[in-house]
């Protein structure tokens, strides 16, 4: 008789058995206990922590990591200076860091892209759906559990991003206005929110999911799109400071949050990319208000996750 | 609606734009009942299964589980049911003992129930070994024993499953045969969909055979064998054996029973009987053997095999049984 004692102080773990010789009475082996549910959103939490145990299996979660932990390393190479072709000693905290985080403007985009847009569509064309749906958890517990576990994630990449930042910042040039640096992360993070959410809608649509597709909707066909309107003159005088209003577009998020820090050397952000490409646009964001930024972003964010739900709910194997 | 029921499917159609898979089908599964979903290629078994699990919506009908709406209380109606639908396919970095895990919080079971339970279920299984693998490197049969396992992992009092069996050796179709034999001890209600006719005659006490999406016939399993044994003319052929030469007397004897159309020596030992009777009067051909002593040896209705049964109702359709 297996000792269901021994287990029992050992805490119920599975290294405890080493023998093979199994067998247990209906009472040690809890053949006939009737268990209850927990409550949806414990379900939910369960999912969360399924899918963060996944991620950390996976080549995108090392990926991501190993991005944000180059940042350091270029800079103490000297090629970030080289890069830019300036001497970075001589700006102020708030534009080093701006600087360093030049390439928000892409990763916001291309990190909620990477990490939300095959969530959904592969547990279809794994057919894992036919485990997780078939258990008594409701669609909405399991929807809700896989983002936040996507948004956890990314908030640890974006949390570690701007430590090393900060960091490096202060160990360079000097400390940072520590509201800038808070201000300026939670722009990313709510703006990171609306982004994943649109991303983690529209895949509920897709077969497969793609993160290059939904990465390119967000960096370059909406800010073409907003460039394009902004250089007709004829849109320009019926909208009227319509450049002014992108700031509202959660791909616009990551420009803000530089901003806030500082000016960036904006390497790589799409608004800048694209004014100097088009004629009559001289594209710069100064006058934002990143509290209402950031209430839209959440509105918009919000209103594709109930989009998303609404397709996830009605979907079939 | 029948309290008694584990599973009322009432009026079930599932259309996908002008095709109907399913096709107003009702569907009962006592508690503590053992019932087999048999049909051809495409017959609607697993959209059936489908839609009681939850997997897809029904474009109308009703279905209860244990009394409650699955499709108003998805939670609720599946807190003690344990499905396995169509080929199962696991995230491929998860082990057994993982998915056990997960599985088992989403059913409310805590660490240490838990790990009682995945014990018990995986060595049922014969996977307890293989519980730190990944479920990748497994083969199929290896990832159906799994999922079997995650299906009894909480004490179900319903059991779904669709084709237990595939991809299992022989040895292996025989022990998923006796773990599932043994949960009728346990007052437990199984539906099992499968194309092995044998699962359903050594498993289940009732079968519900579909085709084109509506049911053919439903009933007890031993009683739709009997019926498909009968002639046209409503009588069936047993053939009786002894291990003592049969008398004259015996004969004559066996040919005055109630139900007994015709008699006919078929050796010294063996005689056919056309029957048309009632069980009672069958029993009572076996006391007559009892009455001479002549040791029975056995008594089969000729022709009353599942098999036949199978064919005859599916005439027309190609064969997809074994």
């Amino acid at each position: 008789m297996i000792g269901r004692n021994k287990q029992a102080n050992a805490g119920g773990t599975f290294n405890d058995y080493s023998d093979t010789d199994y067998s247990a009475t209906d009472e040690e082996a809890h053949r006939s206990t009737e268990y209850q549910l927990p409550s949806s959103v414990n379900q939910m939490l369960t999912v969360t922590k399924a899918t963060l145990k996944l991620f950390s299996k996976s080549y995108t979660f090392i990926t991501l990591t190993a991005l944000v932990l180059l940042i350091p390393l270029l800079v103490y190479a000297g090629l970030l200076d080289f890069v830019l072709g300036d001497d970075m000693s001589v700006y102020d905290p708030g534009d080093y860091a701006a600087t360093l985080l030049g390439a928000l403007p892409v990763f916001i985009a291309l990190i909620p892209a990477a990490v939300m847009s095959k969530l959904i569509p592969s547990e279809f064309r794994d057919r894992t759906a036919y485990l997780s749906l078939a258990l008594p958890q409701s669609r909405a517990s399991f929807f809700f559990g896989k983002f936040l576990a996507g948004m956890l994630v990314q908030i640890f990449v974006f949390t570690l991003a701007y430590g090393v930042i900060a960091l490096v910042t202060s160990l360079e040039i000097g400390s940072l206005d520590g509201g800038a640096v808070l201000l300026a992360f939670a722009i990313t993070i709510i703006g990171g929110f609306a982004i994943s959410a649109t991303v983690y809608a529209l895949s509920t649509f897709m077969k497969k999911g793609s993160a290059l597709l939904l990465f390119l909707l967000f960096y370059m066909v909406i800010p073409a799109v907003m460039i394009l309107i902004d250089a007709n003159t004829v849109f320009s005088d019926i909208i009227g400071g319509f450049i002014d209003n992108a700031q509202y577009l959660p791909p616009i998020a990551g420009d803000v949050a530089t901003f806030t820090l500082g000016t960036p050397y904006e390497l790589m952000s799409p608004v800048y990319f694209y004014s100097m490409l088009v004629e009559n646009s001289g594209i710069t964001l100064f006058n934002y208000n990143s509290v209402l930024d950031m209430g839209v972003y959440a509105v918009w964010g919000a209103a594709f996750l109930l989009l998303g739900l609404y397709r996830f709910e009605r979907r079939e194997m | 609606m029948d309290g008694q029921l584990a599973i009322d499917v009432a009026g079930l159609t599932k259309t996908y734009g002008t095709f109907t898979a399913v096709d107003n089908l009702d569907l009962k599964v006592k508690k503590g009942e053992f019932m087999g979903l048999l049909g051809p290629n495409g017959a609607g078994k697993s959209t059936t299964l489908k839609s009681v699990s939850g997997l897809i919506r029904p474009t109308s009908g009703q279905i209860l589980i244990n009394g409650i709406d699955s499709q108003k209380n998805h939670r609720k109606a599946l807190a003690r049911v344990g499905c396995v639908i169509e080929t199962p396919e696991f995230y491929r970095g998860y082990t057994p003992a993982e998915l056990m895990e997960y599985a088992g919080r989403i059913y409310g079971l805590n660490k240490t129930e838990t790990a009682i339970r995945a014990r018990d279920v995986l060595e049922e299984v014969k996977m307890w070994e293989w519980r730190n693998k990944p479920i990748g490197e497994f083969s199929k049969g290896m990832r159906q024993r799994v999922a079997l396992a995650q299906a009894l992992l909480p004490n179900p009092e319903v059991i779904i499953l669709d084709e237990p069996t595939s991809g299992l050796d022989p040895r292996g179709m025989i022990e998923i045969r006796q773990t599932l034999n043994s949960l009728k001890k346990r007052d437990r209600s199984l539906l099992i969909s499968t194309h092995i006719l044998k699962e359903v005659s050594e498993m289940c006490g009732t079968v519900t055979m579909i085709n084109h999406g509506k049911v053919v016939t439903t009933g007890d399993v031993a009683s739709l064998i009997h019926q498909s044994a009968m002639t046209d003319a409503g009588s069936v052929e047993i053939e009786l054996r002894t291990l003592k030469d049969m008398t004259p007397a015996f004969i004559t004897d066996l040919g005055g029973c109630a139900g007994v159309k015709n008699t006919e020596k078929m050796g010294s030992r063996e005689v056919k009987v056309v029957f048309s009777g009632t069980d009672e009067d069958q029993a009572s051909l076996v006391d007559v053997v009892y009455r001479y002593d002549l040791r029975l040896l056995g008594m089969t209705e000729k022709g009353a095999d599942i098999e036949k049964l199978y064919m005859n109702l599916t005439k027309g359709e190609k064969a997809s049984v074994q």
